[in-house]
């Protein structure tokens, strides 16, 4: 297989099953180095299976990895030195302080300096608590404690599975900063999520994972180009007459009723026309009591993740938009 | 030696090793102090009276300190042995290490003899506790406590303790490897229960030439290698079954075999927790 310097990460036809139920159906992503790159998808879509092949933890049935440029398999274990990854729920010794979790987890694989420790402390802002039983810390707390782990071996290559769960406001924002200065310092970001705000506003390129496939890949600006959308919130008794004057703005079939109870419309056009939408409405009489213009990734993701064909192993019965699954 | 060091560190601050320590001192001390208090060399049968003053007299009080350090710290050992190596699947504490490029094997090995140097920790400390629980059996039953620093008795002793620690590691690998099979604290901790209790009640009901395969089993061959010569019973002095250094060997082997099987079940593992 052909190697490639550009790309931090890339799978081709990644394929994983866990019993009959298939889990990943062969996943191609590509990662260009110092991105930052959002993996999206519901629940159930392969998103932590796929991290954990990336990590060595699962063996693929079939397909390749490409990591830091080269092909990866699982006795490779050395590559990962270079890379740094959080999963899902932060796996600590309960019994321990927060730093010596990072003082026995730094003496595995490649051996950090145990300066390095109390540096990450400072980062992820846990040194007043560094000393303190991590059996004793919010889950928000023990998210800030998994991104130093992770961080640990300063990787190139940073493989975070819902790095923002449990983290309050201020942990979102600290998270954010420091993954675009790691980016900006060349560092690749990979997160693996479904909060899709916090995804929206990291992301350089986004893949969309549903049912162990990719059915979405590119830089985000490009894949929301086509996801410009004007909301108007119009009176109740409103409705109707506002969706034929945005239709005749915005093209046949191109206005749904966003939310019914609010009265908000949203119409599929360019976020510039948001004026001209609000000017008709206006001189018509109908004045909007909220206007928002903006790409929506919510939108394409519900519209990717939504047109795939029904998983064979949802079990009967389910409630409609949840997808089962362990992966 | 990072690794290992790591390890020690994650296991010398853990409640379960407090807690076996506990248990074994008490089950040892308590041993000692019942037999002293109830001590009656007029009215007891001569069997029992042997034993006792085997007990309680030393020095031979000392290997009978050594084998109940073995028996109860043995069956303690390895549960402690498996409720620790559990948490590292059930934690996830081996999916980060392995994600971040560990050995799988290394990292097997390395978190044993971690725990081999707390249970050496926790022999000496079980031993110490019984001397003196059998010191105060002595005294509890008016016998002389003379022996105690006999210098030729306690070069023996030291032996004895060292090959002690040996067994219940052997015995520990054991259940060690039960749980890096099981991927699971309470499958490794039944496992060991039921070979324990196996071991011990199958051969009264199996035919001779099956039970001689017995001897040769971790509960046996360990007890054996410790090379302790019992109190006179029945005019019969109770003896290892194993020339001891050959039970050393056996029990050798159960070790580098459980920590084999341990490693090579983590090395083929797919790990989803």
């Amino acid at each position: 297989m052909a190697t490639n310097g550009g790309l931090a990460l890339a799978t081709h036809g990644l394929m994983k099953r866990y019993g009959r139920q298939v889990a990943l159906a062969g996943l191609d992503i590509s990662v260009p180095r110092g991105t930052v790159y959002g993996f999206l998808g519901p629940n159930g879509a392969g998103k932590t299976t796929t991290m954990r092949l990336l990590t060595g933890l699962l063996r693929p049935d079939a397909g390749s990895i490409e990591l830091l440029g080269e092909p990866y398999v699982r006795s490779d274990r050395r590559r990962l030195f270079r890379i740094g990854s959080l999963s899902e729920t932060p796996s600590f010794y309960p019994h321990l302080s927060a730093r010596d979790n990072l003082l026995v987890t730094a003496a595995t694989g490649k051996t950090v300096p145990s300066s390095r420790v109390d540096e990450l402390l400072d980062l992820v802002g846990l040194r007043e608590r560094a000393q303190d039983r991590v059996s004793g810390y919010s889950m928000g707390m023990k998210q800030r404690l998994g991104i130093a782990v992770a961080l640990l071996n300063d990787p190139e290559l940073l493989l975070l599975d819902e790095p923002a769960n449990g983290l309050d406001p201020a942990g979102i924002v600290a998270l954010r900063d420091t993954l675009r200065t790691l980016a900006s310092n060349g560092k690749t970001v990979f997160i693996s999520s479904h909060i899709l705000p916090e995804v929206e506003q990291l992301a350089d390129i986004v893949g969309i994972i549903a049912l162990g496939r990719i059915v979405s890949e590119g830089p985000l600006n490009e894949l929301l180009a086509g996801q410009a959308v004007v909301r108007v919130r119009v009176r109740p008794d409103e409705v109707d007459r506002a969706m034929t004057i945005l239709t005749a703005l915005a093209g046949p079939d191109r206005v749904t009723i966003d939310d019914p109870d609010a009265a908000w419309l949203k119409a599929s056009m360019a976020t510039d026309r948001a004026a001209e939408a609000n000017r008709a409405l206006g001189a018509a009489g109908i004045y909007a009591s909220g206007l928002a213009s903006g790409s929506d990734l919510e939108s394409l993701f519900l519209e990717l993740t939504a047109t795939q064909p029904p998983e064979p192993q949802t079990p009967t019965g389910a409630i409609p938009g949840w997808r089962g699954g362990a992966a | 030696m990072t690794l290992v060091l790591a390890g020690v560190r994650k296991l010398r601050t853990r409640s379960a090793s407090l807690v076996a320590l506990l248990i074994a001192v008490a089950l040892v001390a308590i041993e000692f102090v019942v037999v002293g208090a109830t001590y009656r060399s007029s009215t007891m049968p001569a069997d029992q009276t042997a034993t006792y003053d085997w007990m309680l007299t030393f020095p031979s009080a000392y290997d009978a300190v050594i084998s109940f350090v073995f028996v109860f710290g043995g069956l303690v050992g390895m549960i402690y042995v498996a409720a620790v190596s559990g948490t590292e699947w059930s934690w996830g504490t081996l999916s980060v290490a392995v994600a971040r490029g560990e050995s799988r094997s290394r990292y097997v090995l390395a978190t044993f003899a971690s725990v081999a140097i707390i249970l050496l920790v926790g022999v000496l400390a079980v031993f110490a506790a019984g001397v003196l629980a059998a010191a105060a059996g002595a005294a509890l039953a008016s016998l002389p406590l003379n022996g105690l620093t006999d210098g030729s008795a306690l070069t023996q002793t030291a032996l004895k303790l060292a090959r002690c620690w040996v067994a219940v590691v052997g015995l520990s690998s054991v259940g060690y490897a039960a749980v890096m099979v099981a991927r699971s604290q309470m499958a490794g901790i039944g496992a060991i229960i039921g070979f324990y209790i196996g071991s011990a009640v199958a051969p009264l009901f199996l035919p001779d030439a099956i039970k001689e395969i017995f001897k040769y089993l971790p509960f046996s061959s360990s007890g054996d290698l410790i090379g302790i010569q019992g109190p006179q019973s029945g005019g019969a002095t109770m003896s290892p079954v194993l020339d001891p250094n050959f039970a050393l060997v056996v029990t050798l082997a159960w070790l580098a075999g459980s920590l084999a099987i341990a490693a090579l079940a983590t090395e083929r593992a797919e790990i989803t927790s």
